[in-house]
């Protein structure tokens, strides 16, 4: 049904193959800059816990249009500008009247060691300088072999290697080879029927970002309820800025293929010289003159402190709160209301939701297994909410870290922090509040096969302690009581008065 | 690489007089003539390289410089009338500032000293003894050491070896029959080319359809530019003792493909489906070249569930079910076409109707008329609990297991999900009960299609008798 481009290409193409003719010389058009940009922002596979400002582990698809000025005929269209995390192969380019013939990635960069390569064979220019007197003496001379592992010039005098008579030499080049760019450059070849100006959109998925979702959660001094604030956390590794752009943050796990990346062929220049071992070079403190100068292009990473753009904190003023999260497929699309400019190697927050008086259970829980002996064991204390909107909420809760506060005398105080993950609407889940020392278990074994196991309440308040044991689907028998199974395992439930404790006898 | 070419030229006016009849043509960009490269999927490339040669009578040899960085020296063949090969060499020893001092044990080269402090030059003949850790030298009698004390002092060579080469370079000593230019063929087999597939696949819920364009996208990483080239893409693996069969562990989300049995309306080479480029490219050094060769609008697709549980795995938090897309290549309904190997990305439009990216996985080489279960991710509102609800001892290796699952659905639309529980495989196994009819598709695996209604959930369970 499509026999496709491949054949369009055919009809355009204006010399038959069998004529072998030379590249056609295609007129070569720079696209700088993206004019509007969109930025969906993914996370990482496993993203636990802060995002890595050094190296964010997620990925964007980023959108951009462009205005660019075609002639007529073949001409190559380049994109400069774009993110420099691009995974080529997925990029997508519309909006082109003579389509695309080819879409190329190049990726040879312009370098020392590639500079040497490229200009193998041919004139450079030779300059000693004479320490003594600042002279400069220079002549022209040709490169014979490098840059690996080293540099062999042929001078007017004969054959020399670079840099290895201890003197202060260096080459100037006449020009830059061909096909050498600062960057790797993103082109498309394109065949317009006509000169004249067109919007081409450019859609490609770029690595180096990532976003959480932060969830600030306040108790409120009843004991009862919560406030829940969540900021979107988005974080931009990339060197380029995205202004004024539609930002949206996307949900849920996404399965990711490894694309094997063309490495921008930086080599280092490593110039070694013959060996230059001399009657004292074994003696410690006087080094042999080993010349190896070693000249590397590499990728600075700034981690200077990322500008943390704070919005005013909440509630007042109340930030733009984005509408609840649109279905993308099977994930979750959660839409900046307006228009922000992610800088590059920065970290940006902007709120994602805000819901008052959440009510949920405190309770106190521990997970122990039957040859475990403790004393005193700390509990972890959890406030366990209903992800439904009779409970205030009912919305998809993206994963992301979790501090909760109380409101006490004397303002805010930090109760606890921890995880979330995925939670879809209708689902329970559990924020974090702390380890108690107040609340702990005891356990001992008392016969072969039987445990002895103790909760205590230092509180002067009562406490719901669940006390989960064994392995899934383990067979515990307790002395007095029927224990249920929760989540596949037999799980003490119990209820505490201030100052009470509790004993359960049960065999395995 | 043309200044290779120079470079040699220079040399060769200085010591090679055989090669000097390559500088015949001045500032051509590439040795390289018309060049014709097939590349296929394992890292293989043949490439064939049409140059004139301009021979004289008798012994000739002839250097083949801009040739594949990656080459495989033992698989190069000429072919030029009227001339026979007599051997065929390709040399490696490199030109490097050591090699070069080595090879000149024996020989006088010119010392040109510094004067420190006055920057006055004074030159002086040495003959050098031996390069072993240092370089010693024989200066009219008097034995020294390459720069022992420090100073500056230049080495400077009279010529370079004629055995030391820039690149590794291949050449052909031919016995030629008569003089005159004519065209020899050179073909061999290179690694660092290679290509796969990329599709971008505009799938839409609401109508069922999906838009799928494919590139094909080929890699250069040879070292080396083909300049203008005929190219043609083999979709298929020779076998090639450069074939890794190190161990992969299975992925998670393994696309499922039930291969079709329709044949596609494309060249074949034997089994292999070719894909060639409409007209010649230049391939450059590091380049990523992509080719559009699918563009389908409108085919059916549909997008499914499926949760597989391994073997006594049980959760304490539900678990997202994997969201997968269903497609098929056949000729009615579907891509039309077979599928070479590749990646294929998933976009569906937001409520905007901008087109958002919902996860990619691969597809093998994939005949026409296959069904492809391509899973994109996992699902945020599709989701599973297994539980193990009790483990029983019946005997000495035989248990009975109690599974519980529990399906949500968060959705607003009903789901299916195909529930597998798997790793049921190590001998008899039996299902004692289950509140739903599983499939057995191997000895492996029970399978569920489990349908949860919207905003609700729904609960398997199933007793094992197994042996573990």
């Amino acid at each position: 049904m499509h026999r496709l481009h491949l054949v369009v290409i055919l009809s355009v193409a204006a010399t038959p193959v069998a004529a072998a003719p030379k590249t056609q010389t295609a007129k070569m058009v720079i696209s700088p800059a993206p004019g509007q940009v969109a930025l969906t922002v993914y996370r990482a596979r496993y993203a636990k816990g802060d995002i890595n400002r050094a190296d964010p582990r997620g990925f964007a698809m980023v959108t951009e249009t462009r205005r660019v000025r075609l002639p007529r005929g073949r001409a190559e269209l380049r994109f400069e500008g774009v993110a420099e995390g691009i995974v080529p192969v997925s990029a997508v380019i519309e909006g082109l009247p003579g389509g695309t013939i080819e879409k190329n990635r190049d990726a040879r960069l312009l370098s020392p060691a590639s500079l040497i390569d490229g200009t193998l064979g041919r004139e450079v220019t030779i300059t000693r300088t004479d320490e003594a007197t600042g002279r400069k003496t220079s002549e022209v001379a040709s490169i014979v072999a490098g840059p690996q592992p080293g540099v062999i010039l042929r001078t007017q005098s004969g054959i020399e290697a670079l840099r290895c008579s201890g003197l202060p030499e260096t080459l100037a080049f006449d020009a830059v080879p061909a096909g050498l760019s600062a960057k790797p450059v993103l082109s498309v070849t394109t065949d317009s029927p006509a000169a004249r100006v067109v919007s081409v959109r450019l859609t490609y998925l770029a690595s180096g970002f990532d976003w959480r979702a932060s969830y600030v959660a306040t108790q409120a001094a009843d004991g009862r309820t919560l406030d829940l604030f969540a900021w979107l956390t988005l974080a931009n590794g990339n060197g380029q800025a995205f202004a004024n752009a539609e930002v949206n943050a996307v949900a849920g796990r996404l399965n990711r293929v490894e694309t094997p990346e063309l490495r921008a062929a930086v080599a280092k220049l490593r110039l070694s010289c013959y060996p230059l071992g001399t009657t004292t070079s074994d003696l410690k403190l006087r080094e042999a003159p080993q010349q190896e100068i070693e000249v590397m292009a590499h990728r600075r990473f700034n981690i200077t402190p990322p500008a943390m753009i704070m919005m005013a904190s909440p509630p007042t003023p109340s930030p733009p709160l984005p509408p609840p999260p649109e279905d993308l497929g099977d994930l979750k699309l959660y839409r900046v209301p307006q228009r922000v400019t992610v800088a590059p190697r920065a970290q940006k927050q902007v709120a994602l939701l805000s819901r008052e008086r959440v009510p949920f259970e405190r309770r106190y829980r521990r997970t122990v297994l039957p040859w475990q002996v403790l004393e005193a064991a700390p509990t972890s204390a959890v406030l366990v909410l209903r992800n439904e909107s009779t409970a205030g909420l009912g919305l998809a809760l993206p994963q992301g870290t979790t501090a909760l506060y109380a409101e006490a005398q004397g303002g805010k105080q930090l109760l606890g922090l921890g995880a979330l993950t995925d939670r879809a609407e209708g689902e329970t889940f559990r924020l974090s509040a702390g380890r108690s020392t107040q609340v702990v278990v005891s356990q001992k074994a008392v016969a072969p096969q039987e445990v002895l196991l103790e909760i205590s309440n230092a509180n002067p308040f009562p406490v719901a302690v669940d006390i989960p044991i064994g392995s899934p689907g383990q067979k515990i028998v307790a002395r007095n009581e029927t224990l249920p199974q929760v989540d596949g395992i037999a799980t003490w439930s119990r209820t505490l008065a201030p100052g009470d404790r509790a004993e359960l006898r049960y065999t395995f | 690489m043309r200044m290779l070419y120079m470079g040699w030229a220079l040399l060769a006016s200085a010591s090679v007089p055989l090669a000097a009849q390559e500088a015949a043509i001045p500032g051509a960009p590439t040795a390289q003539g018309e060049l014709s490269v097939t590349i296929y999927n394992n890292n293989v490339a043949l490439v064939q390289d049409v140059r004139p040669l301009d021979l004289s009578n008798g012994r000739v040899r002839q250097d083949f410089p801009d040739v594949s960085a990656q080459i495989r020296p033992a698989t190069v063949s000429l072919s030029v009338a009227d001339a026979a090969i007599v051997e065929q060499n390709f040399d490696y020893d490199l030109l490097s500032p050591s090699s070069l001092m080595e090879k000149a044990v024996g020989d006088t080269i010119t010392l040109v000293r510094t004067n420190p402090a006055t920057g006055a030059e004074t030159r002086e003949k040495a003959r050098v003894l031996a390069v072993n850790g240092g370089v010693v030298l024989d200066i009219g009698g008097r034995i020294e050491v390459l720069r022992d004390d420090g100073l500056p002092v230049r080495a400077v060579f009279d010529r370079v070896p004629e055995s030391l080469r820039a690149r590794p370079t291949l050449s052909v000593m031919l016995a030629s029959t008569r003089s005159g230019s004519r065209p020899a063929t050179l073909s061999y087999l290179t690694g660092g080319l290679r290509w796969n597939a990329d599709y971008v696949a505009l799938f839409d819920d609401k109508s069922g359809k999906v838009d799928v364009q494919g590139w094909v996208t080929l890699q250069n990483m040879s070292g080396t530019t083909f300049n203008n080239a005929r190219t043609l893409l083999v979709a298929g693996d020779v076998g090639s003792s450069d074939g890794d069969d190190g161990y992969r562990p299975q992925p998670r989300r393994a696309t499922r493909t039930r291969p079709g049995t329709e044949s596609a309306d494309r060249e074949q080479l034997g089994d292999f489906y070719l894909y060639p480029l409409a007209e010649r490219t230049t391939i450059a050094d590091k380049q990523t070249k992509q080719v559009s060769f699918l563009d389908v609008k409108g085919a059916t697709a549909s997008s499914g569930y499926r949760f597989e549980n391994s073997w006594l795995a049980n959760a304490d938090a539900a678990r997202s079910a994997q969201s997968v897309l269903i497609f098929s290549n056949a000729g009615a309904g579907g891509l039309g076409d077979a599928l070479p190997a590749g990646t294929v990305r998933v976009f569906i439009r937001d409520a905007r109707g901008q087109p958002q990216f919902t996860g990619e996985n691969v597809i093998e080489h994939t005949p026409q008329g296959s069904t492809i279960a391509l899973p994109t991710g996992d699902a945020f509102d599709v989701k599973v609990q297994p539980v193990v609800v009790s483990r029983q001892r019946l005997g000495n290796d035989r248990w009975r297991t109690q599974m519980r699952y529990h399906l949500t659905n968060a959705r607003s639309k009903s789901a299916t999900v195909e529930l597998v529980q798997s790793g049921l495989d190590w001998s008899d196994t039996r299902i004692l009960a289950e509140n739903r009819a599983s499939e057995r598709r191997d000895a492996g695996t029970a399978v569920w299609q489990v349908p949860v209604p919207a905003n609700g959930e729904a609960v398997i369970t199933a007793t094992f008798d197994t042996r573990f």
